[in-house]
């Protein structure tokens, strides 16, 4: 049942999406996502991507703090994210950019907000790319290091976040007061043993 | 080109005689609406938004295609009602546009405070096709319905020492959600201003309706700016506070982020805003797969009308 919903969860963003493009190209409802179909799809695919990365985090803090038994979605949540964020760079290469690639290349080097978007972009390809088990038990200890990471991730997302915001501070405020709890919790963990580091870590 | 561009207008013109004319039909124009204070009548004292207007058609953007009536009503920046682009329309019924008043102030022969009525029998009503630049690289084509931005200022005989001319929106956050907002950065009430000269430029418009109606409350109703050459910032919605002063006013955007959004604003291809190019636009409305990007005209495509107010001047630094 919750595994359902955890489904349900993340990939009800996408179905939106679909059902909106459904609409707006076949069933004649133009306007479905405003004059700017382009532009909505790329933001909703960046506010999701977002979304997921925090839940995410949220699982590894519930994990540690309660043990609560759901870090088993927590992979699904992460790789979640870096699809919508993929979506998200896809959305603005189709709609926005008319896939101009030089176009592309030109407002990834110049744009600093853009920047730090596909930085944040490429660690969570390879956290995705990781998190096959295979691929995460080859890497043993190495992989509790590397997925660390995800944190330097939701820095740089909410900086991209903010750094691309004219007015309306509200959700900003709210990532960036999650962000400094869920690092607060991450950086007072309980330490516990590691048989592959041969010492205490945490995970 | 199908605009005649007319000559620069000079300071000195500010009294030749179609001005004066036009001031003596002001004045006549107050005793009549005095005069018709005890019968409540007038032309738009009733005017609820969406009334069909009276006005006469010209030719300014007879080749550009409007967008529908749905999308220039429906995707709005004016963060008074909030920053969504949506917002606008959802929470424009918390503002009251009747009655309203403008108050003039500054280095001008005729200050106080004018109802709204008195100033538009004034001016009969024409309507202009123009292109709206935002700054955020999307345009569209508006039909506005208004009067030349010129006439309504003579109406207030500006000094020759009033070389600039500051616009103010409505604060009342009773009325503007935005405007109540925790997580908003603007400084209230919105401001903008023009230099006189570009102030008194055939372009420069007072919008009172679009597509032959007057004005929806989300567009800047009772009574907008429209400076079409400039990015769409610049056009103050809402109209409550008109100041004529020697100095170059302060301007809201400007005063967030004076690196991004500079007094003039003008619109210019080549001086990109510092988070996104400038050099070319999304024609809205657009679909999924046609995106119409199309280049980015030099002022918009009005150098014609505009291009002399900047000769010698670094348009990279006063941007
Ligand atoms: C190559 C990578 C990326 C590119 C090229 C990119 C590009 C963009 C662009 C162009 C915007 C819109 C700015 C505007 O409309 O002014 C944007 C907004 C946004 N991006 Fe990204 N981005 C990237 C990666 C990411 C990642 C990894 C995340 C999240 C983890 C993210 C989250 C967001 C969010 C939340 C917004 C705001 C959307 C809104 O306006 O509501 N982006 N991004």
């Amino acid at each position: 049942m919750l595994n359902l919903l955890v489904w349900l969860g993340v990939l009800a963003p996408f179905f939106y999406i679909i059902y909106g493009i459904v609409q707006l190209t076949f069933l004649g409802n133009i306007f479905y996502f405003g004059p700017e179909p382009g532009q909505y799809i790329l933001e909703w695919m960046g506010q999701s991507a977002l979304a997921m990365l925090f839940a995410t985090l949220m699982i590894s803090s519930a994990h540690r703090l309660w043990a609560l038994p759901i870090v088993r979605y927590r992979r699904r949540l992460g790789v979640g994210t870096f699809f919508y964020a993929l979506g998200h760079l896809l959305a603005f290469a189709v709609f926005i950019l008319g896939l101009d690639l030089t176009l592309l290349v030109q407002e990834i080097i110049k744009r600093p907000y853009i920047l730090v978007g596909m930085t944040a972009l490429v660690l969570l390809a390879l956290l995705a790319v990781t998190s096959l088990h295979t691929l995460k038990r080859r890497l043993a200890y190495r992989w509790i290091q590397l997925h660390r990471l995800v944190y330097w991730v939701a820095g740089l997302g909410v900086l991209h976040y903010v750094w691309q915001i004219r007015d309306g501070y509200f959700l900003f405020d709210f990532y960036l007061l999650l962000l400094v709890l869920l690092l607060a919790e991450r950086v007072k963990a309980k330490k516990v043993f590691n048989p592959f580091a041969g010492r205490k870590t945490t995970y | 080109m199908l605009i005649k561009s007319s000559p620069a207008i000079k300071e000195s013109s500010v009294t030749d005689e179609s001005v004066y004319l036009n001031r003596r039909q002001f004045m006549q124009g107050s005793l009549a609406a005095a005069s018709l204070l005890a019968v409540p009548f007038s032309p738009f004292a009733n005017a609820i938004e969406g009334d069909a207007l009276k006005f006469v058609k010209t030719s300014y953007g007879k080749n550009d295609v409007p967008a529908p009536f749905e999308v220039i009503t429906g995707y709005n920046n004016f963060y008074e009602f909030g920053t969504d682009k949506t917002d606008p329309k959802k929470y424009q019924g918390q503002l009251k546009t009747n009655p309203w008043n403008i108050r003039v102030t500054g280095m001008a022969e005729k200050t106080g405070s004018f109802h709204l009525e008195d100033i538009l029998n004034q001016n009969p009503l024409e309507e202009r096709i123009y292109r709206l630049r935002c700054v955020e690289a999307w345009s569209m084509v508006i039909p506005w319905v208004g009067f030349p931005l010129e006439k309504l200022l003579a109406q207030f005989k500006p000094q020759a020492s009033a070389k600039y001319v500051a616009f103010e929106t409505l604060e009342d956050a009773k009325q503007f959600p935005g405007q109540r907002s925790a997580f908003s950065s603007i400084p209230w009430p919105y401001q903008e201003g023009l230099r006189m000269d570009e102030a008194m430029n055939e372009l420069s418009f007072m919008a009172v309706g679009l597509y032959g109606k007057s004005l929806y409350t989300q567009n800047g109703a009772p009574i907008r700016l429209v400076v079409p050459w400039k990015y769409g910032f610049k056009s103050i919605k809402s109209i409550v506070g008109i100041h004529f002063t020697d100095k170059q006013p302060a301007t809201t955007w400007n005063r967030i982020a004076p690196s991004e959004y500079g007094f003039y604003a003008n619109v210019n291809p080549q001086v990109d805003h510092p988070r996104w190019s400038q050099s070319s636009e999304r024609r809205l409305p657009s679909g999924l797969f046609d995106v119409k990007r199309i280049k980015t005209e030099m002022f918009n495509g009005y150098a014609e009308q505009v291009a002399h107010l900047y000769q010698g001047m670094d348009l990279r630094r006063n941007y």
